[in-house]
């Protein structure tokens, strides 16, 4: 039994997509239209497809060797975090500070310590994005100013 | 073309022969070049955002600068698709399995100059039928009713298996999740609301290119922050392509070409298609005439040429509707009514007719822009492979910016950021765990083809499933189905006796 | 000492915002730039009518008109959106007949037609329908009696669209049935058509005249336009009323704002826009889209919002597309 392994891992998260979709799919109604196959049909079909294959991938992890790759690891997590956290935001945070503070953090997270590179490259990416389509393309961006 | 008297032809020439217009066509196809290659700006982004400025211009000269972006665009998605894996547009996608396979054997610079000469034909191929017999082909696509479309997808879809590499079952479970991603929103063809999680912004369903740009272009920026440096992807030093070493090729595969160009041309010519599918069913059929020494999926050049002939000969098949009847082909021939419109051009059958001249004009700038293409193409190829020296903490950061806001700029919407953002997560998850993305890709621009068609046709027939045997050429397209299963999954029964090496 | 400092200047600050922000709102409105949510995507019909209203009334407002496409699910995104803006009359949308009144009353969009302020109509276009040239029917009166006695299929521009309700309503008034096969766009419909899966199109009238030659030859036949009286784009095509048939139908564009938008920036924008729509450089440029201006007022845009609804509702219900 090896409940660790990736395919056991994806095989239950099939599955549990799948156990969404279906349970979803249930009260979806007909609609308008003529006499045809339902919404919920293609979106069943797939759930059923996901059950099979899923089932298949546990019971083929169960019994392999070996564990979960690594998914994370220390700078995956801070550009992850820092990703989640600005994009989630997008709309509170104006745009020039979040550009500039995510290129910034990512940067350091990347172990660059040139100071130079650290004050001029966030500015210059913020600057080029910011005018390029606010003044460009007249985009609408989110600003606090 | 008897329908065009000699000075509409000598007129539409004359307007072409003008700097200003030869100055918005260059601007054009770098503008295009710019978009289709930065992940995360797409072609169609390029044209709508520039659309507003074209109010300004003339008839000429706005069709000179969006017909630039139009071809430059289309091309350019492949050139992050080959370097970085990460392609720019959808219908790159397919073009990153074998271009960014080249890649990584130092062939990175042979594959883009083979998807600019491959792009360079398939737009003149398809340019060529639009000169000569492009109402007859509309004509022709207009017997096809959803039967037909329903079918071509499946053509289409059943390509998963062809590119599932590691295991076809995580393949299919991912273009599973693919389709399931395209039913999100209210179903076009009942008008329910599936899937929305009491989100008002889900009504639209998940835009492609957003779902795109996450699984693909956020994904991999997370996996190049990666610390361990063992299993990212280094390239390897790229070697120069010699130019006429690719014509060459293009030559020996003149088979796989031209079948590819009129695929793509066709497929351009049907509506409510476009570029994706173009290029997904001439990677399928290469891959049915595939010859057992062919390595597809693992650097094989006729797998660039497949993709990118037929991806550019959409361009000159999808103007073959709109001029002829005033039907868009693909999603930005759909803008381009709006950009003649504001110009007092009415886009509809009589405009060949009406505007002779100006009919003229479009054939030339499609034309020059397609040589444009090539030139600016190659020098930019230079430039571009200078991405790959870009150290990983600065092309990140860049990157994934760019990527948001240029989401967020399509349509103004936050929330597009935020399904951005979990489309990456989500791509990010699937590489881990050895999913393929590809056939997400190919799930969730053929799903809603597959459905709406299949549910229309069913409609109209009263439930009737005969009409897909009954109608030929959908009973041809379902026998082609059936086959390329057959030579994807019989055959793989035996191989397992000699396994082709897993990469990626 | 520092932070006194600070304090004293943030008093000021605020001192100096209410002065200029308090009663300038309500008197000097705009003092800033003023959004337009356009919920379709750039180079559409709408898009370009809102892009032709921004400059007029940038010049009669004293501030830019800054446009912002926020496209998808046929209008129902953008409006959403606009409902969570400010009632400050600096975020207004394009609206449309389909996307205010009925679209709420089938899926859960956020937002009901009470959401909004509105503000003006703008333009209308008459429903029409069309079949394909070969067509054995000549008149609506040969369609309508062919659905009397058989199954006919139609096509329109998208499930619950505008043009989808209007021959909805009409077939329900004229107790015939057809089926309805969903197309994405009228172009799409016009495919269905032309190709013969689809017996008839329903779409709104400024989709037809570019399909037809100078001498009249077409690939269609329009066999009527709902309108109150012939349409001056297409002369020849009789009104169902013409017909024998009581039905006046059009699709239309206005603008809107949240609800709780103050009555005086209303009626200010209002009258601004009436004042625009009136002027014969606008309708001009309108008649290359084949639109009619049609200007009406915030309480009579309001009332064809609620009568639009009523009409629509049991008609939804018979359908199946009333949210439960």
């Amino acid at each position: 039994m090896n409940i660790l392994h990736k395919d056991t891992v994806s095989g239950a998260a099939l599955l549990a997509l799948a156990a969404l979709v279906v349970s979803m799919s249930l009260d979806m109604g007909t609609g308008a239209g003529g006499e045809t196959l339902t919404p919920s049909f293609v979106p069943l079909i797939c759930a059923a497809g996901l059950v099979v294959s899923g089932a298949f991938l546990l019971l083929r992890g169960l019994r392999a060797e070996g564990g979960m790759p690594a998914i994370l690891d220390r700078r995956i997590a801070i550009v992850m975090i820092a990703l989640v956290f600005y994009l989630w935001f997008f709309h509170a945070i104006d745009v020039r500070f979040g550009v500039w503070a995510f290129t910034l953090a990512t940067m350091l997270a990347f172990g660059i310590r040139a100071p130079l590179m650290l004050i001029l490259y966030p500015v210059a990416l913020s600057a080029i994005l910011y005018l390029s389509f606010s003044w460009g393309f007249r985009v609408v961006l989110p600003t606090w100013i | 073309m008897d329908l065009i008297a000699f000075s509409d032809i000598l007129q539409g020439a004359v307007q072409v022969a003008n700097p200003w217009i030869v100055f918005f066509l260059i601007v054009g196809v770098v503008i295009g070049m710019i978009f289709g290659a930065a992940p995360g700006l797409t072609a169609p982004a390029a044209i709508a955002l520039f659309l507003p400025v074209t109010y300004a211009m003339g008839p000429t000269s706005s069709m000179a600068l969006l017909m630039g972006i139009y071809c430059a665009g289309y091309f350019a998605g492949s050139i992050p698709a080959i370097l970085i894996n990460t392609p720019g547009a959808p219908s790159s996608a397919a073009t990153a399995l074998d271009g960014f396979a080249m890649a990584r054997a130092g062939e990175g610079d042979r594959a883009l100059s083979t998807a600019i000469w491959g792009s360079l034909i398939g737009g003149l191929f398809s340019l060529l039928l639009l000169m000569t017999i492009a109402p007859l082909l509309a004509r022709f696509a207009l017997t096809f009713t959803s039967v037909e479309y329903f079918s071509f997808a499946l053509i289409g879809i059943v390509c998963v298996a062809g590119i599932s590499r590691g295991s076809l079952t995580k393949g299919f479970a991912a273009a599973l999740f693919g389709i399931l991603v395209s039913t999100v929103g209210i179903d076009p063809v009942s008008g329910v609301g599936r899937f929305m999680f009491g989100e008002p912004n889900l009504m639209g369903g998940i835009p492609q290119t957003t779902a795109l740009i996450g699984l693909f272009a956020i994904s991999q920026m997370l996996l190049l922050s990666k610390k361990d440096t063992q299993d990212q992807i280094v390239l390897p030093t790229q070697k120069a392509a010699s130019q006429l070493a690719v014509l060459r090729d293009l030559w020996r595969y003149r088979w796989v070409t031209f079948k590819s160009a009129v695929i793509g041309s066709l497929i351009g010519v049907l509506p409510g298609t476009g570029p994706a599918i173009a290029s997904w069913i001439s990677y399928s059929d290469a891959l049915r005439a595939a010859k057992p020494d062919d390595k597809f999926g693992q650097g094989e050049v006729k797998g660039v040429i497949a993709c990118e002939v037929s991806n550019n000969a959409v361009t000159g098949g999808a103007m073959v509707p709109l001029l002829t009847l005033g039907i868009p082909g693909d999603p930005v021939t759909a803008i381009l009514i709006g950009a003649l419109m504001i110009q007092g051009v009415h886009v509809g059958p009589f405009l060949i007719q009406q505007n002779g001249s100006l009919f003229v004009s479009i054939l030339l700038l499609l034309f020059l822009s397609n040589i444009l293409m090539v030139a600016v193409g190659l020098s930019a190829r230079k430039v571009a492979a200078k991405v790959l020296q870009i150290p990983p903490g600065i092309l990140v950061p860049t990157i994934c910016m760019m990527a948001a806001i240029g989401v967020f700029s399509i349509s103004n919407n936050a929330f597009d950021v935020r399904l951005v953002l979990i489309f990456g997560l989500i791509g990010y998850l699937m590489v881990r765990l050895e999913f393929p993305t590809a056939p997400a890709v190919l799930g969730i621009v053929l799903g809603p083809i597959l459905e709406k068609n299949l549910r229309n046709a069913l409609t109209v027939s009263d439930m009737d499933f005969s009409v897909f045997i009954t109608r030929p050429v959908s009973a041809a397209a379902l026998i082609a189905t059936a086959c390329l299963l057959y030579v994807w999954l019989g055959p793989r029964k035996r191989s397992e006796v000699h396994p082709q090496p897993e990469k990626l | 000492m520092f932070k006194k400092q600070i304090i004293r200047l943030a008093r000021i600050a605020v001192a100096m915002g209410a002065m200029i922000g308090g009663p300038a709102a309500a008197q000097e409105y705009p003092v800033k730039p003023i959004q337009m949510i356009v919920p379709f995507g750039q180079g559409g019909a709408t898009d370009q009518v809102a892009r032709l209203m921004a400059a007029p009334l940038e010049e009669a407002l004293g501030q830019p008109v800054v446009i912002i496409n926020q496209p998808g699910a046929g209008g129902a995104i953008g409006l959403s959106n606009l409902t969570k803006a400010r009632p400050d009359g600096y975020t207004v949308a394009i609206g449309s007949d389909s996307t205010l009144g009925a679209r709420p009353l089938m899926s859960e969009t956020g937002y009901d037609a009470d959401s909004f302020t509105m503000i003006a109509r703008l333009v209308q276009i008459p429903s029409g329908v069309a079949v394909r040239a070969d067509s054995p029917y000549e008149t609506l009166n040969d369609l309508v009696q062919a659905l009397k006695t058989g199954r006919l299929a139609y096509s329109g521009s998208g499930v619950a669209s505008g043009p989808h309700l209007a021959m909805a309503v009409f077939l329900a008034q004229q107790r015939v049935q057809a089926t309805f096969v969903n197309s994405d766009s009228n172009q799409d419909g016009l495919v269905k058509l032309l190709s013969g899966e689809v017996d008839f199109l329903t779409g709104g009238g400024s989709n037809f005249p570019a399909l037809f030659g100078e001498d009249g030859q077409s690939d269609i036949r329009v066999l009527g336009l709902a309108a109150e009286e012939r349409w001056p784009f297409m002369p020849d095509v009789p009104t169902y009323r013409e017909q024998g048939f009581d039905y006046v139908n059009s699709q239309w564009f206005g603008l809107v704002a949240p609800a709780g938008a103050p009555q005086e920036i209303v009626d200010e924008l209002s009258s601004k826009i009436k004042a625009m729509v009136e002027t014969p450089e606008f309708s001009q440029r309108l008649e290359g889209f084949f639109f009619n201006a049609a200007y009406l007022g915030p309480t009579e845009m309001d009332a064809l919002v609620k009568e639009d609804m009523q009409n629509v509702r049991p008609v939804l219900a018979e359908i199946g597309l009333l949210k439960n």
